[in-house]
């Protein structure tokens, strides 16, 4: 069930809204609970939880844009759609990691679009953990705190983000498998990179927001490169 | 005697077979000419009739240096009897025919030189004569496979994607003077060294020498191909970014002039209706009519602000819902006609797969700039039907000036446009 929370003062637009949600969900088999505030004020107050949040940017008070700028001081990774007849103000929504916005009243084909892209950011955002070491080494991972894994001989490297590195024994194929669910890809036959931290991407090579420079192979430059900027730029893999 | 002579004519025509094949596999997707086989015929005929005039002059024994100028003379007239058939039957100008021609030969020379290599191998190791139908028949056909389908895969299905009118490389003709003297005499003096009592060895390398002349000249030919076809390729990119760059400099006039017009129309609204005594509705309705116009974003970017501009109106005119999240800072890197170009070149894209759309209810538009780390990220979405192509050769350019990437990929009837631009 994914929790969808609405915020706006108009009823209408709250009713056009959920009408869009329940479509969306007969036609992708997703169901949706729907949960309505009708002011920022109460939402800063409340700070319900939502796995999605659809935000109306005009509303007495405080406005959509301030509430989504305090909602990102605690909270920088629910996905955020601004529902606005406001495009002017819209525009600046990257400032608060919005997702896109829809123009009122809104329409099917427009929300349909922007919500499979939310649906994409959610995927990803997901927590995954996977298990690594055996016996008493066995320790749980958070895959979002692996940085690439890389393989020597008959053993993986698991780098992680603060700079530890766990070695197991695997193959490349093992660990591609674990991380499926992920946003990793693979960028030679000896590493296996995590999108998410990827920081700068050049033509044969990837940064990672440690610093780390992995090459691209030959043969796989061009659809690893490609994974990496459809995911950097549009967060769709 | 008979059966010899049925044999050596058959051979004979499963040479002009092969050459046939090797031609026609690089000429088969230029258009036919009105009246083209007839031609073609007569060109063939034509060669005839030079056989027939040259026959009673051709010495008969292989030894004499006159002989191998005599074949070298019937092998180079057949080359360019090739040429003519191409030119006489397809719709090519006499590069693209020569091309056609000298490559189809020079492949069947390769295959004919290898098949050469195995039987005369054959003859030193096992002692099997080279007329023999159980060798000759099996030779030819693995030879010809061995040399005839890489050279499909490698070079033919590339060079089919190409527009080989294009061809205007006057190293072509250079390359049919180095298949007639590289190419066919190397042939024709590897058929004759056997004659010669020279040892195994050198007959091989030389044999090798002339399959590595063959593959060079290959080699050569589909280099000069592609690279004309890049040249215009690049040359046609580039006239359109000009023109767009041209096309910025207009629209940034225009659009910059119907702000200060709305702005203008505003305060004259808001003057006039000042004190009188209208309905809250009314006003409304009126100041969003002139709202339409108002395609003042501003994003941080001029060029950025002015491409979104044009193409909102063009949206709004058109019925399409386009919205944009931008931190138009992301791109200060970038030229402002570049912006321009890419941004615009983005939507048109996005414009076009819209608008072939079955369903109007799914004509909208998604478009956000943003830095993510050390890098410029646009990307743009769309609903587009179903087998959609977007083309990406203007992307690919500007994008490669900046040492940037691209992507077009569609998944679940959704068209995403990705660029990446490092900072």
């Amino acid at each position: 069930m994914v929790e969808v929370l609405i915020v706006e003062d108009d009823a209408e637009a709250k009713d056009a809204l959920s009408a869009c949600l329940e479509r969306y969900g007969r036609e992708k088999d997703t169901a949706f609970s729907i949960t309505w505030i009708a002011s920022a004020l109460e939402f800063l107050e409340k700070r319900p939880n939502a796995d999605i949040i659809f935000m109306d940017i005009e509303m007495p008070g405080i406005t959509g844009m301030e509430a989504a700028e305090e909602l990102r001081s605690y909270d920088m990774d629910t996905p955020l759609v601004f529902v606005t007849n406001l495009a002017q103000y819209a525009v600046h929504g990257y400032a608060v990691d919005a997702v896109d916005f829809i123009v009122k009243p809104v329409d099917y084909g427009s929300f349909s679009l922007r919500m499979s892209r939310v649906m994409c950011k959610m995927a990803h955002s997901e927590k995954h953990s996977i298990v690594l070491g055996g016996g008493s080494a066995r320790q749980a991972i958070e895959t979002r705190e692996i940085a690439y894994v890389d393989v020597d001989g008959h053993y993986l490297g698991y780098h992680l983000t603060g700079g530890e590195v766990i070695r197991v024994r695997g193959s490349m194929v093992q660990a591609e498998r674990e991380l499926a669910s992920s946003p990793f890809v693979r960028i030679s036959s000896s590493e296996l990179v995590n999108m998410a931290q990827v920081r700068r991407l050049e033509r044969d090579s990837v940064t990672l927001e440690g610093g780390e420079v992995l090459w691209f192979s030959r043969s796989r430059r061009k659809t690893a490169s490609e994974r990496i900027v459809r995911f950097l730029a549009g967060g769709r893999v | 005697m008979m059966l010899e002579q049925m044999l050596g004519f058959l051979r004979f025509i499963a040479l002009l077979a092969q050459i046939g094949f090797g031609v026609w596999l690089f000429s088969s997707r230029l258009p036919i000419r009105p009246h083209g086989r007839l031609w073609a015929a007569l060109v063939f005929a034509a060669f005839f009739i030079f056989l027939a005039i040259l026959f009673p002059h051709v010495p008969e024994e292989v030894e004499d240096g006159e002989s191998l100028q005599m074949q070298l003379i019937i092998f180079s007239a057949f080359l360019i009897t090739c040429v003519g058939m191409v030119f006489a039957h397809r719709s090519a100008d006499p590069l693209t025919a020569l091309f056609c021609a000298t490559a189809g030969y020079t492949t069947q020379n390769l295959a004919s030189g290898l098949d050469g290599l195995v039987k005369l191998l054959a003859l030193e190791i096992w002692g099997v004569p080279e007329g023999d139908l159980r060798l000759w028949v099996p030779s030819f056909v693995i030879c010809s496979l061995i040399v005839f389908i890489p050279v499909y895969r490698m070079f033919v299905k590339r060079i089919r994607t190409v527009d080989l009118e294009c061809i205007q490389h006057k190293g072509m003709v250079g390359t049919l003077i180095v298949v007639m003297f590289a190419v066919i005499l190397f042939d024709i003096v590897n058929k004759s060294l056997p004659g010669f009592d020279v040892p195994l060895a050198v007959t091989c390398i030389s044999r090798i020498i002339h399959g590595i002349v063959c593959i060079f000249v290959l080699y050569a030919e589909y280099e000069m191909v592609f690279n004309r076809a890049l040249e215009l390729e690049v040359a046609a990119t580039e006239k359109i970014l000009d023109e767009r760059g041209r096309q910025y400099e207009l629209s940034r006039e225009a659009i910059s002039s119907v702000n200060r017009r709305v702005h203008d129309i505003r305060h004259q609204i808001a003057r006039r209706l000042d004190g009188a005594k209208i309905e809250s509705s009314v006003l409304s309705e009126v100041i969003r009519a002139v709202d339409i116009y108002d395609s003042n974003l501003r994003t941080g970017n001029e060029a950025l602000d002015t491409v979104l501009a044009e193409k909102s109106l063009a949206a709004r005119r058109a019925g399409i819902t386009l919205t944009c999240i931008a931190d138009g800072t992301a791109l200060s890197p970038m030229a402002a006609t570049d912006v321009f170009t890419l941004v615009g070149t983005m939507l048109d894209l996005a414009f076009e797969a819209v608008r072939n759309l079955d369903n109007e209810e799914y004509a909208t538009i998604s478009l956000s700039v943003r830095p993510s780390g050390e890098i410029a990220a646009v990307h743009v979405e769309c609903f587009c039907p179903d087998g959609w192509q977007a083309d990406m050769a203007i992307l690919d350019r500007i994008v490669e000036r900046y040492g940037g990437l691209d992507s077009s990929s569609i998944d679940e009837g959704i068209l995403s446009l990705d660029v990446a631009i490092p900072l």
